[in-house]
């Protein structure tokens, strides 16, 4: 008897284990729609693809226009070009205005648009819920009429020395990028434009590296920076130094003095970045329920509260976020995995970029600490996006582009 | 007699065969390509061999990505120009493999030399513009110039347009005489 009550027992306590609820999380095939092109044809992989609401996703194309698709069936919905802009009056209002007297910025449609004569680049967008900041730029010349400084600034790098050497009598033709955050709303009309003129309070230190990624605030600007006084070279050399550089800015939109610099090498974990790595990881905002989120391709942190969500320890080495979902209950993350180019003829050693071997979805349960991975099977280079409940990237094949997505399922 | 005629005609079947097999060596031989002894012809050459130009002279070859960065497009557009005088031929080979995107290119392009011409050929695939610039030495969708010369099938120069500091040296090597 006693070892019938025993067995009991035990089938009980197994019955109770089962019947425990734990939530599963799955991830679905690819769905796949071949995206409009009757009256945009695509040249190159879209970029910064981000899904807008329930069935629309933005994405830059051709470096030159943003343009709105539905989801599910692909169809081009609406897009913006500044194609309709003239860049000479726009430059004449802006640039020269800010520089009378010192500089004449020259704007040449045939050296603003590479091949086919465009007038522009655009590169990095970022959407409140109700306008769309999109970051503009275009190559010009500038004239330096009585600006000692930044002239002699232009030959103050040993290439530029070495030319000046070499070419005693030469004449010098200096080309410049011209920056502005165009604001459109939701229907993509122009409301207006915000030219980003050099800032004082750098000190020479950093540039805005708006096509990295940007974020808006109210009037609050953040933006991904660039060393310009600190060299990459010296970064890597001395990446231990605490405070040694930083990762963005947080500027203002009214005020152009209003500068704070933010995440240094103290907080964020640069030990893995090699030199080319600071060139090509993705950095990028992204909003969320718990505000403002910033990742510098290893780690993600709030940026209000300057506490990280997620530090590089729960991802190899060799693998990096291209863009990432948060809420209470998760982080979803999609990755890539790089394999190491050793050596490329012609190109000076470590300066070559890796490639890309391998694309996943992870899941990170934050209560508790799990993490679950798909594996995606994608041969060419894309762009991403995540959100609660889909993965978003495009492919391609010989003769068309795809708008593709996975059903994230949580059981 | 019988025996004699016998071997008359073997040695006649004999001889013919002799012959026969003496001419089809000769055709054989001169139906074979002529390659360098030990050498295979690069792709780059068999691509050439199949174009309308003059193989004479140094060959300029762009590779162009019309996805490269502004600059480096700028430079190519400025080389281009500036070695328009040279009358040597040209090969273009544009890093686009669709039908459809090569005609919004021609369309939208204002840069006029996208148009074959004599002595100048424009390829246009993906795959043909990585082939060339990895034989010119570079793995990666960049820009390039080259000078190549067909009789040698060797790259005299190759360099990514961003990375060229002085035109004259592409000037020189499309000049070179190789003996």
């Amino acid at each position: 008897m006693k070892w019938f009550h025993f067995f009991w027992v035990i089938v009980i306590c197994f019955l109770c284990a089962c019947t425990r609820e734990t939530a599963s999380w799955s991830a679905g095939d690819p769905m796949r729609v071949e995206i409009d092109e009757s009256a945009l044809i695509i040249q190159s992989t879209p970029s910064q693809i981000r899904k807008i609401n329930d069935s629309i996703v933005a994405m830059v194309i051709n470096r030159s226009q943003l343009a709105l698709y539905d989801l599910y069936t692909g169809e081009n919905v609406r897009s913006y070009s500044a194609e309709i802009i003239n860049f000479d009056s726009l430059l004449n209002v802006t640039y020269n205005h800010q520089y009378k007297g010192r500089r004449q910025y020259v704007y040449d449609s045939s050296s603003a648009g590479g091949l086919t004569d465009g007038k522009y680049q655009m590169f990095t967008y970022y959407f409140t819920g109700a306008q769309f900041y999109i970051y503009v730029n275009a190559q010009v010349e500038v004239k330096y009429i009585d600006d000692t400084i930044a002239f002699k600034k232009r030959f103050s790098g040993a290439q530029m020395k070495a030319i000046s050497e070499k070419y005693k009598n030469a004449n010098f033709h200096f080309m410049e990028w011209v920056e502005f955050i165009f604001i459109v709303d939701r229907d993509l009309k122009l409301q207006k434009i915000l030219p980003q003129y050099e800032r004082s309070s750098f000190a020479g230190q950093y540039s805005p590296a708006f096509q990295s990624g940007f974020a808006i605030d109210k009037t609050d600007l953040y933006a991904a920076i660039a060393p310009v006084g600190l060299t990459l070279g010296k970064i890597d050399a001395n990446k231990d130094t605490p405070g040694l550089f930083y990762s963005i800015a947080k500027l203002n939109i009214q005020d152009e003095k209003a500068l704070k610099l933010l995440f240094s090498n103290e907080e964020l974990d640069f030990s893995p970045f090699s030199y080319l790595d600071r060139y090509f990881s993705e950095r990028f905002f992204k909003n969320s329920e718990e505000g403002l989120l910033f990742s510098n391709g290893k780690e993600i942190w709030s940026v209000e509260k300057n506490t990280p969500l997620m530090k590089g320890e729960k991802l190899r080495d060799n693998e990096w976020i291209n863009s990432f979902y948060v809420d209470k209950e998760q982080l979803l993350l999609t990755t890539y995995t790089l394999d190491k180019k050793a050596y490329q003829p012609g190109m000076a050693e470590g300066k070559v970029p890796d490639t890309i071997s391998s694309y996943n979805v992870i899941r990170i349960d934050r209560k508790m600490d799990t993490m679950a991975l798909k594996k995606l099977n994608l041969m060419d280079f894309s762009r991403f996006d995540v959100d609660r409940n889909n993965v978003i990237y495009v492919e391609r094949d010989k003769e068309h582009y795809y708008l593709t997505h996975i059903p994230l399922n949580e059981k | 007699m019988l025996n004699e005629i016998k071997n008359t005609t073997i040695l006649h079947i004999s001889h013919s065969m002799k012959n026969s097999i003496l001419i089809f060596l000769v055709l054989l031989f001169f139906s074979c390509q002529h390659e360098p002894m030990g050498k295979a012809l690069s792709y780059l050459h068999r691509v050439a061999d199949t174009l309308q130009i003059d193989r004479s002279g140094n060959i300029l070859i762009y590779t162009i990505n019309p996805n490269d960065c502004i600059t480096c497009l700028n430079a190519f557009k400025s080389f281009d120009n500036k070695l328009n005088g040279n009358s040597g031929s040209k090969i273009y080979v544009v890093a686009v493999d669709r039908m459809i995107e090569r005609q919004a290119i021609e369309k939208q392009t204002t840069y006029s030399d996208l148009q074959p011409q004599k002595n100048k050929a424009v390829l246009w695939g993906r795959d043909l513009f990585d082939s060339i610039n990895y034989f010119g030495g570079v793995n990666l969708a960049m820009t390039m110039v080259m000078v190549y010369n067909y009789q040698k099938d060797s790259v005299l120069y190759s360099k990514p347009v961003r990375e060229i500091t002085d035109m004259h040296e592409i000037g020189i090597e499309l000049e070179k005489k190789i003996e």
